[in-house]
């Protein structure tokens, strides 16, 4: 079997380095709300920093998602660690869907009680300021290097920001509509409209998590391309085949596969074929393992 | 017993739960209606979440119960284990709620009403758990079902509540001191936070396609070293993952570089079945390589 090409080097240090970017952009909003919060004495400011308390959570589990994926397989991980981005996509997705709840559970809280706002011009500096950060980081560092990574954990914490940016502006928006209207309900109304915004994209995240985890075939156009590969070589090489596997793990793809050869074809000959047509898989897709049953002409395939 | 037989097994375990349920929630709401006892009805809400998570229980089982199709190649299987991390996240939730509760209790210092009564319902409700619990871990142990045996340590956490509640009431009674209920209650959520940590790391292991126990692993290897020297030279490569009940193996076997494919193949097959044989519900990819492969690769 060939060895895939695994993730680089550099690749795992560039996904190490975005995820350490989150950290620290989060970190440093987290320090900066506290202070302006203290010196203002604005409680939802303050609790503003809370809420990027959780961020600096999730941007630290995707390092070290990000990092645990990154070691190779073992004896007690047949088939790598890359899963492990996978899982932290879901708890992402989780994370968001909770922080959803607590922004609806206090904006209900707010329109039961009456809305007090303290503090607006302040708030709404604060907000801009945080959106601006959240921004930067997740559409200029963490997408575009989980894209070229293909890294789950990293997209995840892309998501995860990009609500913290909706959340930020959404009620920054709100805080200038009291201050137009002066009618301070707007400001629990466009909280709950940003939380059920970003309850969509939690569950996305969950939902796109889960598939792999529950061991999806790869997309139906990779599928394809594989089908259309490993055909090329019928008549020739291989009778048929049959039987065609695929899964992710993290960046990952595990292919498996039944080809047919000639019942008199020597085991030498043969896996001669099966590597030529893993090796091919592999070039076609990067970063794939790809495994080769050889079955005789005359075995019926039982299914496929 | 056979896959549909299995699954049918399953089936019942989680309906067996989601009947008990439903009979305690109705009857923790009779109590706590007839007697108007709001700790007793806030019991039935308890209940319901422990309704939701034996539905979730069921629909897990039966997706898992789905023969492999174009979009799952290696079957639906994995679903028990995702609803095993859910379940886990759902016991996780009912534990911060008692914590929420009882420090709301110890700040008020609320009076509890009706301790006799209170008492009774408890011991009702631990009792059916404690049943139930039986019955589910036999069906998971004899099924190999993780959701069922998420199930099962959902209700054994509901066993921790019932009695830590009956425990802190009877102290109340006897020392005259309220506090006694919220300080047993929040340590029983810390002992409910352990099982729900327990029931997740065992679902994500097999998410995160963790190798067989030894013990299994130690079948495995043993049958297939039987044909060393005689049907085969070697093998190598040998890995290995769950997928809710079933075991997927795949390995390397090396035979001579002239053999034909006819032969060497049903060298393969002979052991696929011979492993599926001695570890009931695997499901077995034999890669053949000639001798004169170098095992460079083997890791």
């Amino acid at each position: 079997m060939k060895t895939p090409a695994v993730i680089d080097v550099h690749d795992r240090a560039l996904k190490a380095r975005a995820a350490w970017a989150s950290i620290a952009s989060n970190a440093t909003l987290i320090v900066f709300k506290l202070i302006v919060g203290v010196l203002s004495g604005s409680i939802g400011i303050i609790s503003e920093a809370l809420h990027s308390g959780s961020d600096l959570v999730a941007s630290v589990i995707a390092l070290v998602a990000v990092r645990a994926s990154a070691k190779p397989a073992d004896p007690s991980h047949r088939y790598g660690h890359e899963k492990v981005e996978n899982v932290s996509g879901v708890i992402e997705g989780l994370l968001i869907i909770a922080a959803a709840v607590v922004i609806v559970y206090e904006a209900v809280q707010k329109i039961i009680h009456g809305p007090h706002i303290e503090h607006l011009e302040l708030a709404v500096g604060v907000m801009i300021v945080s959106a601006g950060a959240n921004l930067l980081v997740s559409r200029g560092v963490l997408s575009p290097v989980a894209k070229r990574t293909d890294s789950a954990a990293l997209e995840a914490d892309a998501a995860h920001l990009l609500t913290d940016v909706y959340t930020s502006a959404g009620i920054a928006c709100g805080l200038v509509l009291v201050k137009v209207t002066g009618w301070e309900y707007f400001d629990p109304i466009l909280a709950i409209a940003v939380a059920l915004l970003i309850v969509w994209t939690g569950w996305r995240l969950v939902d796109r998590s889960t598939r792999v985890l529950l061991d999806e075939a790869l997309p139906d156009d990779e599928l394809e391309l594989i089908g259309e590969k490993v055909a090329e070589h019928r008549g020739e090489l291989i009778i048929g085949f049959h039987r065609l596997r695929s899964r992710k793990a993290g960046s990952k793809r595990l292919i498996d596969l039944h080809i047919t050869v000639p019942d008199d074809m020597t085991v030498d000959e043969a896996h001669g074929v099966a590597e030529h047509i893993e090796a091919d898989i592999v070039e076609l897709l990067p970063n794939s393992e790809a495994l080769v049953h050889v079955e005789p002409r005359s075995h019926l395939p039982e299914s496929d | 017993m056979s896959a549909a037989q299995t699954g049918a097994a399953k089936a019942r375990g989680a309906w067996v739960s989601i009947g008990a349920n439903g009979a305690l929630i109705v009857f923790k709401l009779l109590v706590g209606f007839v007697t108007g006892s709001i700790g007793i009805i806030s019991e039935a809400v308890h209940s319901s979440t422990d309704l939701a998570a034996a539905i979730i229980a069921l629909v897990s089982v039966r997706e898992a119960s789905r023969p492999a199709d174009l979009h799952h190649r290696y079957g639906h299987d994995k679903v028990e284990n995702l609803s095993g991390f859910v379940e886990a996240a759902i016991v996780f939730v009912a534990a911060v709620a008692i914590v929420v509760e009882a420090v709301r209790h110890l700040i008020s210092g609320e009076t509890v009403d009706r301790i006799p009564l209170a008492i009774a319902v408890m011991l009702v409700s631990a009792a059916v758990n404690v049943g139930l619990t039986v019955y589910l871990y036999r069906v998971a142990r004899r099924t190999g079902s993780p959701a069922l045996e998420a199930d099962a340590a959902n209700h054994l956490t509901d066993i921790y509540t019932s009695l830590g509640v009956v425990g802190g009431l009877v102290l109340i009674e006897v020392t005259g001191r309220t506090y006694f209920d919220p300080l047993i209650a929040i340590a029983v959520a810390v002992l409910i936070m352990w099982t729900a940590w327990r029931i997740a790391t065992r679902s994500t292991r097999v998410l995160l396609d963790e190798a067989l126990p030894d013990d299994e692993l130690a079948i495995v290897r043993s049958t297939v070293a039987e044909h060393q020297g005689e049907l085969i030279i070697g093998y190598h490569k040998l890995r290995s993952r769950h997928a809710g009940s079933r075991h997927l193996i795949d390995l390397h076997i090396t035979v001579p570089g002239d053999m034909t494919i006819k032969s060497a193949h049903q060298i393969a097959e002979h052991i696929e079945t011979d492993i599926a044989e001695r570890l009931p519900n695997s499901e077995v990819l034999v890669h053949i390589e000639p001798a004169s492969h170098e095992r460079a690769d083997e890791s």
